[in-house]
């Protein structure tokens, strides 16, 4: 990205000198420096808090935008008194399910999968014959969270993510919502292919739904297929979620609350 | 390496809603407790809990097992007459007095009201004698001057850390502040 900026005046002679003197090897380099200075006196989570309340950016941007990992920026703004939108309110229907059985997770997805007790509920998914794709672009972002779940023994193996290949380029209109960068391969990857979308972020499954894709929560599996699970199993799975913390829909908490499963 | 036992109220009254605490006090508050405890274990830190109403029970020893504080939080759903959270500070110093860790805290979780069982000043005090850091934290309404000032002058005479959560976030995040250290 190229900024232009007119600096004038003293500054601008105070620049030039650094440069004559060596200090720097060029004005732009010398106003770079400044910028890493100045940005780094701002506390990049307080604004990245301002986006999450006031902008209606994602998770993952905010995560992107401040350089924090989704653990620290989730405590942050819990600490703030704010609740992050992950999860889902209530359970969708479940027209698409069933006819369709590549899935697409996007970070948020990977995030709660690894942080919870979901493993052994992806292993139930495929053994009923979905497949569970990401874009290449978050190969590392996997890695990065399955290394560390194995670390903590949180799994006993990696859980099995293909990683898909590209069916075409289409493109998405970002309005009324901030993305990061790996939220906008997933929507233009579930596009081109047609896959159903697996977000825990509320926002971004409210926007792909806009966008005409098919996008659920890791709860609307959990709800469809919870008599494959036992008993403690999914009660387990629930308390492991809202841990996160995960939103669980007033179907899943009503569950939760009777032990009527 | 944090030590620290939750001890939640299970009186009839924290079966009642309130504001953001639903569907009632009880259950808005094991979640919040299950998002505080998950971060204590991730600093390698043990949880215990025990349960009061007219009496305290400890239900969950001392452990680094998530899974063990979940299914007993699955199993929580009754509630009981009478309230008495002196019992349920002197149970959980017993979980905690085998531990050799400098970090102890006691969280009491409770909508406020103690009418029974071992005086709150004298348990506070005995946790204190203990190396021991109670935090009370009071949540919903929390209608009782009388109470209000107990745990007011108990906090004055650091015998206790009293905070009130008048909503769900505010307890999460109350929760999250003690958890720190």
């Amino acid at each position: 990205m190229v900024v232009s900026v007119d600096i004038t005046g003293v500054l601008e002679e105070r620049l030039r000198r650094l440069v004559e003197l060596g200090l720097y090897a060029s004005v732009a380099e010398a106003v770079r420096e400044g910028v890493r200075r100045l940005l780094s006196t701002i506390d990049l989570k307080e604004i990245a808090l301002k986006l999450y309340t006031e902008k209606n950016a994602t998770l993952n941007y905010i995560c992107e935008f401040s350089g924090s990992s989704c653990t620290e920026i989730i405590d942050y703004l819990l600490e703030k008194e704010v609740l992050p939108l992950l999860g889902a309110t209530e359970i969708k229907d479940k027209p698409v399910l069933g006819e369709q059985n590549n899935i697409l997770i996007d970070p948020s997805a990977i995030y709660v999968l690894y942080n919870s007790r979901l493993s052994s509920f992806v292993s139930i998914l495929k053994e009923l014959g979905y497949v569970i794709f990401i874009p290449r672009s978050l190969k590392s972002y996997l890695e990065v969270l399955e290394a560390r779940a194995l670390f903590k023994k949180n799994m006993k193996s990696p859980i099995g993510i293909e990683i898909g290949t590209e069916c075409g380029k289409t493109s998405i209109h970002e309005k009324g919502i901030i993305i990061s960068s790996l939220e906008r391969d997933t929507l233009i990857y579930a596009k081109s292919c047609g896959y159903i979308l697996i977000t825990e972020d509320i926002r971004l499954r409210q926007f792909a739904e806009k966008l005409g894709l098919h996008a659920y929560s890791w709860l609307d599996l959990v709800y469809f297929y919870r008599e494959k699970l036992e008993k403690t199993g999914l009660e387990e799975l629930l308390l492991s979620l809202k841990a996160i913390p995960v939103i669980l829909p007033y179907q899943l908490e009503t569950l939760l609350l009777t032990g009527q499963y | 390496m944090p030590a620290v036992v939750y001890a939640v109220d299970v009186s009839i009254s924290m079966a009642k809603s309130h504001g953001d605490f639903l569907p009632h006090k009880l259950a808005a508050s094991l979640s919040a407790l299950a998002i505080s405890a998950k971060r204590i274990l991730s600093r390698k830190g043990k949880i215990g809990l025990v349960l009061f109403a007219g009496y305290a029970s400890p239900v969950v020893p001392l452990t680094t097992d998530y899974d063990v504080l979940a299914r007993a939080l699955g199993m929580i759903t009754k509630t009981y007459e009478g309230s008495a959270p002196g019992d349920a500070i002197v149970e959980s110093v017993k979980l905690l007095r085998r531990t050799y860790t400098s970090e102890k805290k006691i969280i009491i979780i409770s909508d406020g009201e103690f009418n029974t069982g071992t005086p709150i000043e004298h348990a506070s005090l005995y946790a204190r004698n203990m190396g021991i850091v109670v935090h009370y934290v009071t949540v919903g309404a929390l209608q009782q001057v009388k109470i209000k000032g107990i745990l007011r002058e108990l906090t004055d005479r650091k015998l206790l850390e009293w905070n009130h959560a008048n909503s769900k976030n505010l307890l999460i995040s109350l929760l999250m502040n003690v958890s720190k250290g």
